[in-house]
């Protein structure tokens, strides 16, 4: 019979063990740091915060836990050599069993309760937080997530303890669970997982029930007919019947053979089966015995057969993935991008931080220490044996990988191209040699196991997830011996990442060598005790060479600092906005100055033949449009800081304010009403081959881009650059930004010229390469190996100018008065998906709604920038990967490519005609405009069963972005949420126009964007509403209302409009 | 020779394993006794150079020990009180293996040694065997085997006869005896008989300290004439101290060191090596 003493004198016994108090602390200080970035700005996502925080808790820490416990409550007795004294006590099995289990539940369970009471504690404290909303939701979370899920994991894995004994085991378990339910939930759209999709409606189906977390039934809201209880039921159910197959397993452990909890540990210690098998091998080289004792051991086999498992079905699966309903054909770097960057690097660098235990700690696990530590092999020898193994093991580790990407090619009929593997498995290999010599390093100096593990673990996990830079640590460096290549595409290949990884092996390599000869002399030899005393540590000779490799280390750590800085690439957001912030504490008051605008834009570009560098000398025509003289000018720095110089004509620069990068520039003679004075810039943009591509400033010799709206300097105070996030407004000690939203933006009285100018660019090539600016092409020649090519706009455009350098010959094809240039690596067929949506578009939008602004527009394949799509007046930029290589997918009811085309092409009505000039504006006007044009171009092109597939899609976006997709919503003109600008302007226009029609919409874009080009004042969203309105007649109102200025749900939105989109 | 000077070591927690050693070993079979805790295992660790001391020097034949381990280690064999082995290796390859880690030549000079060495310890027929599958006493001979790989001049052995059984141990014994002549023989034990029939000279430790060393002759004698036992124990203010109480086929025999006749019943007997090792044991207990 059991009693409170068994439970407490379990506690008594467990709650000594540090690894309690570490992994507890390690939990509360994760889920602090979680819930600390959380920032919502509404009720909703007050609640969204809360709701995901809880169900993070399951996905992504309790495994962990569990894992790391489960030894401790069910293996300690075998692990400290005690199973044999245990075992004669009067203790039952199912004493034992309860006792144990109830224990580990209970631990986990007080966990999870501590996690709730952070993260309920620090959302409170919140403005819009309430603790009695947070307590109710988390006691229900509790009771539904929670708690069902510690039991759960306590009792798998007190099976798995009781059938194999072995604490690596119980670590496997827990892993693989995890990872299984990552996968689960990454193939049934889980919220929580980036990029998951429904691979297969009937399993998203089976998850509903039988998710051991309840998370699938609890993000899929109810059905809305009627029907909503049966949702708790299903929740319900599914949590009794994991609880029952709990029980079931944990009854099953008593039927396990020879099976006693002291019997079967002692089996294992004393006698592992392995070990019964007759060895025969002569071979006395220690590396050979260091390799046999990691090969053989069961665990590493198990985990490179998991990490098949894992990779395979990654690789086979998502080699043809481009995006959502789209697929590629594939190629050896589509296959191994899906596993070497983000799965193998971490993987296997974690297998290797367990081999480096096993090499390490071979002598203490089979108890030969004492023995070895009094041979004469020194410990240079011990450890140098221990280096080659683990590079061995780092080498065998990337050949199995590759083999497995090279099967999955195989497998999936895909053309295998061997150089590619050599070229991203040589960029690997550093990577995983350095980590391995890492924790050589330390597993020999550090002579406790779990103090060695735990150094090799946090490592691991800051140099292979995003804690680092959440951190706000946005130095590459802070990641300990991690390379931060790219993954290469089709554009940019791998070039660039041999550069990074000569810059990071030198730094690391340095650091690893001097770890290593540190690690030699300190070596424990595998003995509890210490081998060397601090003095003759330091009095060594060997201690000149760790200073030499240190210094060598942080010498280049500094050129690696100074490229960084010079790539402007070290600026955090929150510094970014702690500079906005200064930037508005010191020239706010400049917004009611009044200040020249920029009319004329003469630029020279010269790209260098490096392809990473670019000269930019640009003349600004300023004019003062008041009525008043101008005295000073308050010159300003612009998104992307690049050392440059500026002067103006018969101005001389009164103050310059180096961090916020302004400058004031007093005019020697006043400017006059109507008078111009010219403004000349001039800068050398250069970009390092480590600078990351993930932006519209690339400078390779593949592909060149410089965003000059983003360069060149502004003129006068910018409101923009204000931040806007209440919260961090008043951290930083801003006052309250008086902003009205759109819905409630009065007229503007500035009119649309500040933001307009007329541009002539000179753009200087290499060779063989193409320029762009904004207008047409006048002229182009060739001189000393380079190309000119001069561009001129008719009249004056959206100042946004953007210039490229390409390789690519441009492919030409009119589309009525418009001249349609494409730039590819690979020419595109006449009715490629891109042309055909960019012809339509232009076509529509220029006989329905104003003429296009121009005489060319040009669409460039772009290498991954961070986006699939982007707009220029005159160009637009679309993800190569996504819009030329992919085609779609099988079951796809109509066509990314062409979709992106359409939306990328409407931009240029749609945020460069109008949509622009109110800083008060989001993006409707811009974005969910475009998605109004996809849906009218697709129905178009495609019938009507593309555009409701299309309508599917993005309802289902906007489903898996939104954990409570059927709570109120802030009305849609004055969303923020990319899902609302794009997924729910989507079914809220799909409903429009069968409520409204296209004839009225169609009406609405005219008269706005007529408006605008007469007047030259910038549009609202309501100029757009109140047209909307008058165009479609009073019925058309309680829609439109409902739709793009209601607070509803877009469900119950839709439902009340008489909508139904199929949802 | 193994000279030792002020050695000390203390634990975490303040516990004094070593507190200033002083031995002069010189070759042959030397004896260190004591009881569980007394600080013998850190001594012999630290003879083998495995453990640091905080304080003292250690010298064998001219080799500073503490800052030239590798110089000992080249001409030490030392036996753990208690060790495992390679799960996925025969006995024979683990010597092979151990045998490289001394740096032996991996040559058929090494192998015909180790060939020797598996018959001196009667391991032959199991040579294939992996020594994880080996009971207790054949993995003491193992153990015993590794040791005087490379042919040692200073063996340390700590407890070497734990788990062997009686002849096993006789024949270990003889083994030890044959080998002791031109090298240091250390043997730790707390079995004082067979300190007193193997070992030339030995030490006594408790509680860190050395209490007593010389011959063993020496040792015992000194007691000659002062050991007196009774199946009674001495009448309370009686003169003597107390050494042992065994039963000897059922009879009580209490056996007491005292310069006079204790009293009725008592005799005197001839002192053993197991008297002084009492004797010191009781001399150092806090009154």
């Amino acid at each position: 019979m059991l009693s409170r003493a068994d439970w407490k004198g379990e506690w008594l016994v467990t709650r000594r063990h540090p690894l309690i108090w570490i992994v507890a602390a390690g939990a509360i200080a994760f889920v602090t740091f979680g819930v600390s970035n959380e920032a919502p700005r509404s009720e909703r996502e007050l609640f969204e915060a809360l709701l995901r925080l809880n169900l993070f808790i399951p996905v992504f820490i309790l495994p962990f836990l569990a894992g790391a416990l489960a030894p401790v409550f069910y293996l300690r007795d075998v692990e400290h050599g005690m199973s044999e004294i245990f075992a004669a006590y009067p203790q039952t099995l199912r004493a034992w069993l309860v006792v144990r289990v109830s224990s580990l539940s209970g631990l986990l369970i007080g966990l999870c309760a501590v996690m709730q009471l952070v993260i309920a504690g620090i959302l409170a404290e919140h403005p819009m937080g309430e603790l009695t909303m947070g307590a109710l939701e988390s006691a229900k979370l509790m009771a539904l997530v929670h708690l069902p899920a510690c039991l759960i994991w306590a009792s798998v894995l007190a099976r798995f303890s009781c059938s194999t004994g072995k604490a690596s085991m119980v670590y496997l378990a827990a892993g693989f669970g995890w990872l299984a339910y990552v996968g689960l939930a990454t193939l049934t759209a889980t919220p929580l997982i980036a990029g998951s999709f429904v691979v297969w409606e009937p399993l998203r189906s089976a998850m509903l029930l039988a998710d051991p977390y309840a998370i699938t039934a609890l993000v899929n809201p109810p059905p809305l007919d009627g029907m909503g209880y049966v949702h708790e039921i299903t929740i319900v159910t599914g949590r009794v019947a994991w609880l029952v197959a709990c029980l079931v397993l944990v009854r099953g452990i008593a039927e396990i053979p020879v099976f006693s909890p002291s019997r079967e540990s002692t089996a294992s210690i004393a006698g592992p089966r392995s070990g019964r098998r007759k060895s025969r091998s002569h071979c006395p080289d220690y590396l050979a015995l260091l390799l046999r004792w990691i090969m053989f051991d069961k665990f590493f086999l198990l985990a490179l057969i998991g990490w098949a498992a894992l990779a395979f079905p990654e690789a086979y699966g998502g080699m043809s993935y481009a995006e959502p309903l789209a697929v590629l054909i594939p190629d050896s770097r589509d296959a191994l991008n899906r596993v070497m960057w983000d799965l193998a690097a971490p993987v296997c660098t974690l297998l290797l931080l367990y081999t480096a235990d096993r090499a390490a700690r071979m002598g203490s696990i089979t108890r030969m220490e004492s023995l070895t530590a009094a041979t004469p092999y020194s410990s240079w020898r011990f450890v140098g044996t221990q280096l080659a193994c683990l590079w061995l093991v780092s080498l065998a580790l990337l050949a199995v990988t590759l083999l497995i990407v090279c099967a999955a090619q195989l497998a999936a009929l895909s053309p295998i191209q061997p150089r590619e593997y050599f070229a991203q498995g040589a960029q690997i290999l550093p990577m995983l040699l350095l980590s391995a010599t890492a924790f050589v390093a330390i597993h020999s100096a550090v002579r406790s196991r779990m103090a060695a593990n735990l150094i090799g673990f946090i490592l691991l996990v800051l140099g292979h997830s995003s804690l680092v830079p959440t951190m706000g640590l946005t130095h590459p460096l802070w990641k300990p011996f991690t390379i931060p290549l790219a993954v290469p595409d089709h554009v940019l290949g791998l070039d660039a990442n041999w550069a990074a990884m000569l810059h990071f092996s030198v730094f690391w390599a340095a650091i690893c060598g001097a770890l290593i000869v540190v690690a030699a002399r300190v070596h424990h030899r595998g003995l509890p005790y210490p081998q060397l005393t601090l003095r003759r540590a330091l009095l060594h000779p060997a201690l000149f060479a760790v200073v030499l490799m240190l210094a060598a280390s942080g010498w280049q750590g500094l050129a690696i600092h100074r490229i960084f800085v010079a790539d402007a690439a070290l600026i955090g957001n929150d510094e970014s906005i702690k500079r906005r912030a200064d930037y508005e504490r010191g020239y706010a008051k400049w917004q009611h100055r009044s200040q020249p605008i920029v009319a004329d834009v003469r630029s020279f570009v010269d790209f260098g033949d490096d392809g990473r560098s670019a000269d930019l000398r640009v003349t600004m025509v300023l004019v003062n449009p008041a009525d008043e003289p101008v005295e000073h000018i308050l010159v300003g720095r612009n998104q992307i800081d690049v050392p440059g110089k500026v002067t103006i004509e018969g101005g001389v620069a009164e103050v310059q304010d180096a961090v916020t990068g302004q400058t004031v520039f007093r005019l020697s003679s006043p400017m006059q009403p109507g008078e111009t004075r010219k403004l000349r810039f001039a800068a050398r943009i250069v970009r390092s081959a480590l600078a990351s591509t993930e932006s519209l400033l690339i400078l390779r010799p593949q592909f060149a881009s410089l965003p000059a709206f983003q360069i060149l300097p502004v003129i006068g105070y910018q409101r923009e650059f204000s931040p806007r996030d209440p919260q961090r407004r008043a951290k930083l000690g801003l006052p309250p930004l008086a902003i009205a939203p759109p819905s409630r933006l009065a007229e503007p009285t500035a009119g649309l010229t500040p933001q307009q100018a007329r541009f002539e660019t000179i753009v200087s090539v290499p060779g063989g390469h193409y320029g762009i600016a904004p207008g047409e092409l006048i002229r182009s020649w060739s001189k000393r190996g380079r190309t000119i090519f001069v561009f001129r706009t008719d009249r004056a455009i959206r100042s946004a100018p953007m210039f490229f350098a390409l390789p690519w010959k441009p492919q030409q094809r009119q589309f009525g008065s418009v001249k349609a240039e494409t730039y590819a690596p690979r020419p595109i067929a006449t009715n490629d998906a891109n042309l055909v949506g960019m012809g339509d578009t232009l076509a529509w939008l220029s006989s329905e709604v104003a003429p296009y602004p121009g005489r060319s527009l040009r669409l460039i394949a772009a290498p991954e920038f961070g986006s699939s799509g982007f707009a220029v007046p005159q160009a637009m930029l679309i993800s190569h990967q996504r819009g030329f290589r992919a085609i779609p997918a099988p079951d796809a009811g109509f066509d990314q490519a062409y979709r992106r085309a359409v939306h990328e092409t409407a931009h240029q009505w749609f945020g460069h005609l109008i949509g622009y000039g109110i800083p008060e504006e989001r993006a409707f006007l811009i974005e969910s405009l475009a998605k109004y044009a996809e849906l009218v171009m697709v129905e178009r092109r495609y019938g009507k069963v593309a555009m409701r597939a299309l309508v599917a899609w993005e309802a289902d976006r906007f489903d898996r972005a939104r954990l409570a997709p059927a709570e109120a919503a802030t009305p849609l003109i004055d969303a923020e949420d990319s899902e609302d600008t794009y997924s729910r302007a989507t079914l809220a226009f799909a409903c429009l126009r069968t409520k409204v029609g296209d004839a009225a919409i169609r009406d609405a874009l005219r008269e706005v964007a007529a408006a605008s080009l007469q007047t030259s004042r910038p549009a609202r969203s309501l100029d757009f509403v109140q047209a909307l309105k008058r165009a479609g007649g009073k019925q058309s109102e309680m829609p439109i209302d409902r739709l793009l200025l209601g607070s509803l749900s877009i469900e119950v939105a839709l439902a009340r409009s008489g909508c139904d989109m199929d949802r | 020779m193994l000279e030792v000077e002020d050695l000390g070591k203390t634990y975490r927690g303040g516990v004094a394993a070593l507190n200033g050693i002083d031995l002069s070993i010189h070759a042959g079979m030397y004896g260190l006794l004591g009881p569980n805790g007394a600080g013998k295992s850190t001594l012999m660790r630290t003879l083998a150079a495995i453990q640091l001391p905080d304080r003292g020097s250690i010298r064998f034949d001219g080799i500073d020990v503490l800052t030239d381990t590798v110089a000992l280690r080249r001409r030490l064999g030392y036996l753990p009180q208690s060790f495992g082995a390679y799960p996925h290796a025969s006995c024979r390859s683990m010597l092979r293996h151990m045998a490289v880690l001394k740096g032996l030549p991996d040559d058929a000079a090494t192998r015909r040694r180790i060939n020797e060495l598996l018959d001196l310890t009667n391991l032959t027929a199991h040579a294939e065997r992996a020594v994880t599958t080996f009971s207790g006493g054949m993995r003491q001979r193992f153990g015993i085997a590794q040791a005087l790989l490379g042919d040692p001049s200073l063996l340390i052995l700590d407890e070497p006869t734990a788990g062997l059984d009686p002849e096993e141990r006789i024949r270990l014994y003889n083994l030890l005896s044959q080998l002791s002549g031109e090298r240091v023989v250390l043997l730790s034990t707390h079995i004082v008989d067979d300190v007193e029939q193997l070992c030339g000279e030995v030490a006594i430790m408790q509680s860190g300290k050395v209490v007593a060393k010389g011959t063993t002759v020496e040792l015992v004698a000194e007691l000659a004439g002062r050991i007196w036992e009774s199946p009674v124990t001495a009448p309370p203010g009686s003169p003597g101290v107390l050494l042992s109480t065994a039963y000897r086929r059922g009879v009580p025999v209490h056996r007491y060191f005292a310069e006079t006749f204790p009293g009725e019943h008592f005799v005197p007997t001839s002192p053993g090596l197991e008297d002084r090792y009492f004797l010191e044991l009781q001399r150092e207990q806090p009154c």
